[in-house]
């Protein structure tokens, strides 16, 4: 269920239980014009396409003036991997198949190890430059796709955490614009007030 | 190194983009690369030359204030994570000061009613207080402007009440610029310490506060808390410590903050069983922990409010003369949900504790100290009724024997950390039935048991295999056959602590 340009919009879904959910492509148009299809059960965790699904406005492609097309692409492929965990999950849960035992801990140790392998999707996903992650977490934020907004913003703040201020300011280029008084009045009243 | 024209653009996100248009042909391309990225917003920031935007700070221009305060927020609320981001540049402090939760303030020096204020106003998100008067104000003004007034108002207090103030740093904070007049409180009186127009500026700034905790501070009354009850509903933990506090105080609290369920008074005077009760009956359903110590006031008449009104308590430490059995069994009939109880009540007895044995089912954690009216009989019941009991403390308790630790040995298979404290009459065979009985120790504590001896420790090496902490004190038989047995036994011991033991010796070290 990869991303693809509109041209090859083969539905290569897999085949759901009870066929409860569509089968539908919704197609998205990055900021520089790019298409992307995406099922509509992945682009759906973006609440704000969902929204916009909802509302009858997915017919003709859905335009993100605010994703460009390098960042569209990591997003839907962040959606196809979660969604479709969520639906194997599913699926474990609703096959009555399933009376066997050795099944049953085939089953188990599946999803743990479908678990660590979106774990491992998710940190690869954000182990990128800075500038393209906060662009993921803008273009997460403006699609309101919650599991990515926290990943993202996570990663910089692990990037943050257990960090001397000259390390921090070295790792995200920042000025210090702090006069010599301002700086010391911030560390005594650190001393001062924040004692443990 | 530092070049201007790059922080003219970092600030640019704020500013109207027609300054940006105007100015924009004068700009090197990395920064023209950023404009557009401001101006066009679908357009990525992720540059087409790679070592053009070498040097630039991104953070701070492609996140806006409320993702940059997301990301700020899961650095965690480590100090040192929170100091650190507070001193990157004026933004990040501007959001530590906006988002930081925990503060301990200082209650004494001139002007500690009006630094809180200040301080308050510039950390308005407090949601974690401490006030204590063992801390000094002083550091936080600025000696200049101030000093002339201080001075005189120093020079206008009798000596004995000046050696009370904090002196006059040498080397004076700079956080709080003070006016130079000194305004004195309404009654005309100069304060030293944090006084309840101190505490009414906290419950005004910081609304959201959830945990207060007065220490040592002696001007306060229940004037202040009142104001508390008032302004800070989400109020859900208060600890009072050393202060002087009237009912008023106390039933206010009650009333206003219905999220409570957190008490603790320690050393508190000036209310009496009224105050608390009309408190408990307010807030008594919310209540999960309480504490009580050296409140002289407090009798068994609070200990009947507390079984009445408060169902879910889970933890409970009393400290007290006045109470008796009566109070604890109210509490045990009561609080069917408690799982920590500490009792230092000399007026208790065993029908105390037999009252908590077969009511409080779920106890994990029991600290029993300076016990002269326990006997035996209140372990047994314990042991019979607390199934589920992993910690016990047993300090000064002189009456029990070793059956006490038999019967809890045989009957709570949980136990995990014990401590026996001055325990005179508890011998060898004691620590033998915890050998025995429970496999599961993790932690021992002997202070002063100078019964026992070192076959009490082949039971334990044997038994105990999980131990992984062991603290021996003045526990005059104990030597180097207690020690080989520890070692050969307790694979996983992390910690060993022994002090004044007087018959280890050498060999014991090699181990």
């Amino acid at each position: 269920m990869a991303a693809t340009p509109a041209d090859a919009s083969s539905s290569s879904s897999e085949a759901v239980v009870g066929g409860e959910k569509s089968n539908k492509m919704i197609t998205l148009i990055s900021s520089d014009g790019e298409s992307f299809e995406a099922t509509e059960e992945a682009a759906k965790m973006s609440v704000t396409i969902k929204h916009m699904i909802e509302d009858g406005c997915a017919d003709d492609g859905i335009p993100l003036p605010n994703v460009p097309a390098k960042i569209l692409s990591m997003v839907i492929e962040y959606c196809n991997k979660h969604a479709a965990d969520a639906d194997d999950t599913n699926k474990h849960v609703a096959d009555p198949a399933d009376a066997d035992e050795d099944d049953d801990n085939n089953n188990n140790n599946a999803s743990a190890g479908e678990k660590e392998d979106l774990k491992s999707f998710d940190a690869s996903l954000v182990a990128v430059d800075q500038a393209t992650l906060f662009d993921i977490i803008l273009a997460a934020n403006f699609l309101s796709i919650k599991g990515l907004l926290d990943l993202a913003c996570q990663k910089v703040a692990d990037d943050i955490k257990d960090k001397s201020v000259e390390e921090v300011r070295e790792i995200f280029k920042i000025e210090n614009d702090f006069t010599k008084e301002e700086e010391e009045a911030v560390r005594k009243e650190n001393a001062w007030a924040f004692n443990e | 190194r530092v070049d201007p024209n790059l922080r003219v653009t970092c600030t640019a996100y704020t500013v109207v983009h027609s300054n940006a248009f105007t100015s924009a042909a004068s700009l090197p391309l990395r920064h023209l690369q950023l404009l557009n990225s401001l101006t066009h917003p679908g357009r990525s920031l992720s540059p087409a030359t790679p070592a053009a935007m070498k040097g630039a700070d991104l953070i701070n221009v492609a996140l806006p204030e409320e993702l940059l305060e997301d990301v700020l927020r899961r650095v965690g609320g480590e100090k040192r994570d929170l100091d650190a981001c507070a001193l990157v540049c004026r933004r990040w402090r501007r959001l530590d000061r906006a988002t930081r939760r925990s503060a301990k303030l200082p209650a004494s020096g001139v002007h500690a009613d009006e630094v809180v204020g200040l301080f308050v106003e510039r950390f308005p998100a407090l949601a974690d207080v401490s006030i204590d008067e063992r801390l000094s104000a002083d550091a936080a003004v600025v000696s200049a402007p101030a000093s002339r007034s201080r001075r005189h108002v120093i020079s206008s207090i009798p000596s004995g009440s000046r050696r009370r103030m904090s002196p006059v740093p040498r080397f004076a904070g700079i956080l709080f610029p003070l006016p130079s007049e000194q305004t004195p409180s309404a009654d005309g009186i100069e304060s030293f310490c944090l006084t309840d127009v101190g505490l009414t500026s906290l419950a005004r700034g910081c609304k959201g506060l959830e945990k207060l905790s007065l220490v040592w501070c002696s001007a306060i009354s229940s004037t202040g808390l009142v104001r508390v009850a008032e302004n800070c509903k989400k109020l859900a933990s208060l600890d009072i410590q050393a202060c002087y506090i009237g009912d008023p105080g106390l039933v206010a609290i009650g009333e206003g903050c219905n999220l409570l369920n957190n008490l603790s008074l320690r050393f508190v005077e000036g209310a009496t069983d009224e105050g608390l009760i009309g408190l408990i009956k307010s807030c008594g359903q919310s209540l999960l922990s309480l504490g009580i110590a050296n409140c002289a006031w407090m009798t068994d008449a609070s200990l009947r409010a507390v079984g009445s009104h408060c169902p879910n308590l889970e933890i409970l430490s009393l400290e007290s003369e006045l109470v008796k059995n009566e109070g604890v069994i109210s509490i045990a009939k009561g609080c069917r949900l408690l799982k920590n109880l500490k009792l230092q009540c000399i007026g208790a007895g065993d029908e105390a504790l037999e009252a908590i044995g077969s009511c409080c089912s779920l106890l994990e954690i029991l600290s029993l100290n300076n016990f002269e009216r326990f006997t035996d009989r209140s372990l047994s019941s314990i042991a019979k009724g607390c199934k589920n009991l992993t910690d016990l403390v047993l300090n000064d308790c002189l009456l029990l024997t070793d059956r006490s630790l038999e019967f809890v040995a045989r009957s709570c298979k949980k136990i995990a950390r014990l401590k026996i404290n001055g325990c005179q009459n508890m011998e060898t065979a004691a620590l033998e039935h915890i050998g025995r009985w429970c496999p599961g120790l993790l932690e021992l504590s002997l202070i002063y048991c100078p019964r026992v001896r070192d076959t009490a420790f082949l039971e334990l090496g044997k038994g105990c295999t999980l131990l992984q902490s062991l603290y021996l004190v003045d526990c005059s038989r104990i030597g180097d056959d207690a020690m080989c047995h520890i070692a050969q036994g307790c694979k996983y011991l992390k910690e060993i602590s022994i002090r004044r033991g007087y018959e280890v010796i050498s060999k014991s070290a090699s181990i």
